[in-house]
């Protein structure tokens, strides 16, 4: 929790420009560049569609993952600031007559301002006050939405009719342009938050709500902090329901419903909480489970849900939690014979805990202060119990309490060490 | 009544108790005393069932105990009143007695066991209505002490019954806890403050960071202790 | 006047159903120190057993409230089973928040088991008892408020005294209050625990069945009740049973006057701005204790 002091500006310039270049910027754009042929390659509308909507995911798995890895709040009103930018986006294209790409720019705003309001209030809560705060937020947006009469938001039948970014190209066209964009932005995010995430003299690792409630004599800095990320998280999930409202051409008040929160809350579970690769790969692994179960729709949810119950119980880390574990004892393994043990070992060691070296703290492995005793944690292999102060050591004890057999009156020589 | 074995015993990878041996006899007064933070607490919670053994043995009235639940340990008769009461404080006296009794058998000998223990604590009986909460420190102990025995219990274990109190509260606890031990379960004590103890003290333990370091009745203690390397060249 | 008079009624007979079914929550609470996201899931299902046993089997009303109300039972210890016992005792994780995170994920799929065994679309379930009662000027009640008022009257008692008295009630306020002593007196908390959620499940089944009649038996029937039921547990004070009945009333009552005089879009909103004011001023709630620190 030290606060960093500002460094002398060319310190902080050239700590800039090295972390900068630990952020992988050029292995991503190959990768991007990579990615872009598949549409060309694989020429299948239905397969570039879903590719779309799992990067969709991604964008929206990623800003959900901000707020929780370094603002350390479970925002449960995630789809709503989601939702909320792909209304914004939406009426402005339908009421207004507004271009998609115009409209575009103030759903992102849209969202960060929803999240901003949202947010801010939980500041100060403990974990599942703000979610719950969050949660009621969302839901009575939701609720209104789905009892508006006025046609104004299309009630619980949602926007229809709104403005695709690319509509004047074929729709094979469409997709593509769809996915090279949101392909490019989805790194760009990822970039964005792994930057983030990462930086020594930026916003760090560290749940900044932890330091805010312990620090708020250290000013400004940590809270201005939050809010910027806070409000980043919201312009990536604006950007995300504007996206959405457009690829799909309407949004609906359902997408706020549990059962997409709870589909974006399986996925970065799934895929790893807190990291920067985890919603990512949970976004696409969860989407191809449902893919996989297309035909039986209901069954879905019930064996997504399972899948999430099973990984709490089993790999709470997630999917990437268990790839770096892999990565790691591979990095042992492949190490041993060059004397490296130890460097390997200790990355092992690293990753064993909760916190792998890319990875901020506050997750579902982190075990928050809880004021509280959890059930069954309490007394068995618990740390020991208060410490009972060790009163000066044995001899002192043996002094202050033994009766003195040879008569002298307790409180002699030694004093009186009443403990 | 009670052997313990060469017990080993901690949290985790940290052992805290090492090589435990201590015994005590039906009827009997059994202190184990020593500075605080040396394993007094940990020792009884182990026998209680609250904390693993990592090794050795516990024996109670024939039955080996080590490695079975606290339920069943209570179901035995050796029960734990820990340190700092932990009573339901929300729950009235009465209720807090009553749950003392939860186990089935004591469950339905539960009205008669509470008259026994209004008895040798009248305080509570008055009280019986009254929130745990609302009692004072010595009232609370007694609590503590009679929920302990409503279950039955063959031997109390206590753990630091002065706490906390004012020394005339302490001698009262001290005067019941030998009505007890007289007349209703043998009594293990952990006491800090070895003079609180001393005069109803059957035998003791010293316990110096996990280990025994030195037992005896109060009058071998006496002697031994002060002619110990312990206190080095102080006294005389 | 008469129309103060039928808020009031209106307002008392759902700050009743309010109280049993966050009382399933607070229990949770206070025991298992889980925040049960599905309880309003125990409702729904409740009312899905209701309809069948009735509307499809042709049973009485009466019967349908039993039968939701033990099945709503049996899917509370499946609950636990599933999303909290694997959680408990664990030191890897953050057990609030994933059981949060657990039961929450638990409701959904409930939601969707029944909408693959039932379909999507809304049912209606008939009232235990029909008519109304003319008691002056225009204001009546109807029987079937009454008859809530009833069975509330008898399950609020009934659980209190089984709190009070009998030997698992007691046991359960008894691992809420002081889990380590509990232990000490040989209460086994894996039982408990279950037990404690079998009677969150009972008490969510009977809210469920009881509002049936008004609101449909649908897939998504339980999220307006855990959205109250959450309103209601932050102005109680999360854990306190004597504040969840308060406060269970009180907003019943808000709830009642904000729909007659202002209009019932505006009771949501209001709801909301409640768990804020009480979040940021007085975070533990009326009747909270200081120790279930909220920041």
């Amino acid at each position: 929790m030290s606060d960093m002091t500002p460094a002398p500006a060319a310190k902080a310039k050239l700590a800039r420009t090295l972390n900068w270049s630990k952020t992988p910027v050029a292995p991503t754009i190959v990768v991007v560049i990579v990615l872009a042929f598949i549409p060309l390659v694989w020429r299948n509308d239905y397969i570039i569609s879903l590719l779309v909507l799992m990067l969709l995911f991604s964008l929206m798995t990623q800003s959900w993952n901000l707020t929780i890895g370094m603002c350390g709040i479970w925002n449960f009103g995630q789809l709503a600031i989601i939702a909320i930018g792909g209304y914004a986006t939406g009426l402005l294209t339908i009421k207004l007559g507004w271009s998609a790409w115009l409209a575009l720019p103030v759903g992102v705003l849209a969202g960060g301002l929803a999240a901003v309001i949202m947010v801010l209030p939980s500041i100060r809560l403990r974990g599942i006050y703000a979610s719950m705060l969050t949660f009621a937020f969302a839901e009575v947006v939701r609720l209104l939405i789905i009892a508006d009469s006025s046609g104004f938001t299309g009630g619980p039948f949602g926007l229809t009719g709104v403005k695709g970014l690319f509509d004047n190209l074929s729709s094979t066209w469409n997709l593509r342009a769809y996915f090279w964009l949101t392909l490019v932005l989805c790194a760009a995010v990822m970039l964005l938050v792994h930057r983030m995430m990462n930086a020594p003299f930026g916003m760090g690792l560290v749940s900044l709500r932890e330091s805010i409630r312990f620090s708020i004599g250290m000013g400004i800095n940590r809270r201005v902090q939050f809010i910027m990320a806070t409000l980043i998280s919201g312009l990536i999930a604006g950007l995300a329901g504007g996206l959405y409202a457009t690829f799909y051409h309407g949004i609906t008040p359902s997408f706020m419903g549990l059962g997409p929160m709870g589909l974006l809350v399986i996925m970065v579970v799934v895929g790893g909480l807190g990291t920067v690769r985890g919603p990512i790969i949970g976004a696409f692994a969860v989407t191809i489970l449902s893919e996989l179960l297309r035909d039986t729709v209901m069954w879905r949810l019930v064996v997504q849900g399972a899948l999430l119950l099973l990984v709490l119980a089993f790999w709470p880390a997630g999917i990437d939690g268990l790839l770096s574990r892999s990565l790691a004892k591979l990095r042992v393994w492949m190490n041993v014979g060059q004397g490296e043990a130890e460097v390997g070992a200790e990355a092992a060691l690293a990753v064993a805990t909760p916190a792998a070296p890319v990875d901020p703290g506050p997750s579902l492995t982190a075990p928050a202060a809880q004021p509280s005793a959890a059930p069954a944690a309490a007394v068995a292999a618990a740390e020991p119990p208060k410490p009972a102060k060790k009163s000066g050591g044995f001899k002192a004890w043996l002094n202050a309490d033994q009766p003195k057999a040879d008569g002298k009156k307790p409180g002699g020589s030694k004093g009186d060490k009443k403990t | 009544m009670l052997e313990v074995t060469d017990l080993s015993a901690g949290y985790g990878a940290a052992t805290v108790l090492q090589d435990v041996s201590i015994s005590v006899d039906e009827g009997k007064i059994v202190v184990v005393t020593g500075p605080n933070g040396h394993g007094k607490t940990t020792l009884l919670r182990v026998l209680s069932g609250l904390l693993p053994v990592n090794h050795g043995e516990i024996e109670f009235r024939g039955e080996r105990l080590n490695g079975r639940s606290a339920a069943t340990i209570v179901a035995h008769g050796l029960v734990h009143i820990p340190q700092g009461d932990l009573l339901f404080v929300d729950l009235t006296v009465e209720q807090n007695l009553f749950m003392g009794a939860y186990l089935r058998q004591a469950w339905k000998a539960r009205r008669e066991r509470i008259r026994r223990v209004y008895e040798l604590f009248p305080r509570l009986e008055e009280r019986r209505t009254q929130q745990a909460r609302t009692l004072s420190g010595g009232e609370r102990r007694m609590l503590g002490i009679g929920r302990g025995l409503m279950s039955n219990a063959k031997m109390l274990m206590v753990d630091e019954p002065a706490l906390g109190l004012a020394p005339v509260l302490v001698q009262e606890v001290y005067a019941t806890l030998e009505r007890v031990a007289r007349s209703e379960a043998t009594v293990l004590l952990v006491e800090e403050t070895l003079a609180n103890a001393k005069g109803i003290a059957d035998y003791v333990y010293l316990m110096d960071t996990g280990r025994i370091v030195h037992q005896g009745t109060m009058a071998e203690l006496g002697a031994d202790v002060l002619a110990s390397t312990y206190l080095g060249n102080k006294e005389g | 006047m008469e129309t103060l008079v039928q808020a009031l009624i209106s307002g008392l007979v759902f700050g009743a159903i309010y109280a049993i079914m966050t009382m399933g929550l607070t229990l949770v609470y206070g025991c298992l120190r889980t925040l049960n996201m599905a309880q309003g899931a125990f409702g729904m299902v409740g009312g899905y057993a209701a309809w069948v046993i009735t509307t499809d089997m042709g049973a009485p009303p009466i019967v349908g409230l039993f039968v939701g109300a033990l099945a709503a039972a049996g899917i509370g210890i499946l609950t636990h089973f599933i999303s909290i016992k694997p959680l408990v005792g664990r030191k890897d994780i953050d057990f609030e928040m994933t059981a949060y995170i657990s039961t929450l994920v638990v409701a959904i799929m409930f939601s969707a088991a029944i909408i693959l065994l039932f379909g999507a679309r809304n049912k209606a379930i008939d009232p235990l008892v029909e008519g109304r009662l003319h008691v002056f000027g225009t204001v009546t009640v109807a029987w079937q408020q009454v008859a809530v008022a009833v069975v509330a009257f008898i399950c609020l008692g009934g659980l209190s005294l089984m709190l009070s008295r009998s030997r698992q009630g007691l046991s359960i306020m008894a691992v809420a209050q002081q889990f380590d002593a509990a232990k000490l007196m040989g209460v086994p908390a894996g039982r408990v625990y279950w037990v404690t959620m079998a009677l969150a499940g009972l008490l969510g089944g009977i809210a469920g069945v009881l509002l049936a009649p008004l609101y449909f038996v649908s897939p998504s029937a339980g999220d307006l009740p855990i959205l109250k039921g959450l309103t209601v547990a932050v102005v109680a004070g999360l854990g306190s049973i004597r504040g969840t009945i308060y406060a269970a009333f009180i907003i019943g009552l808000i709830e009642a006057l904000v729909a007659t005089y202002v209009g019932s879009l505006w009771s949501l909103p209001v709801l909301f701005a409640l768990i804020v004011v009480f979040m940021i001023v007085r975070p533990y709630g009326l009747f909270g204790k200081p120790e279930e620190e909220r920041l």
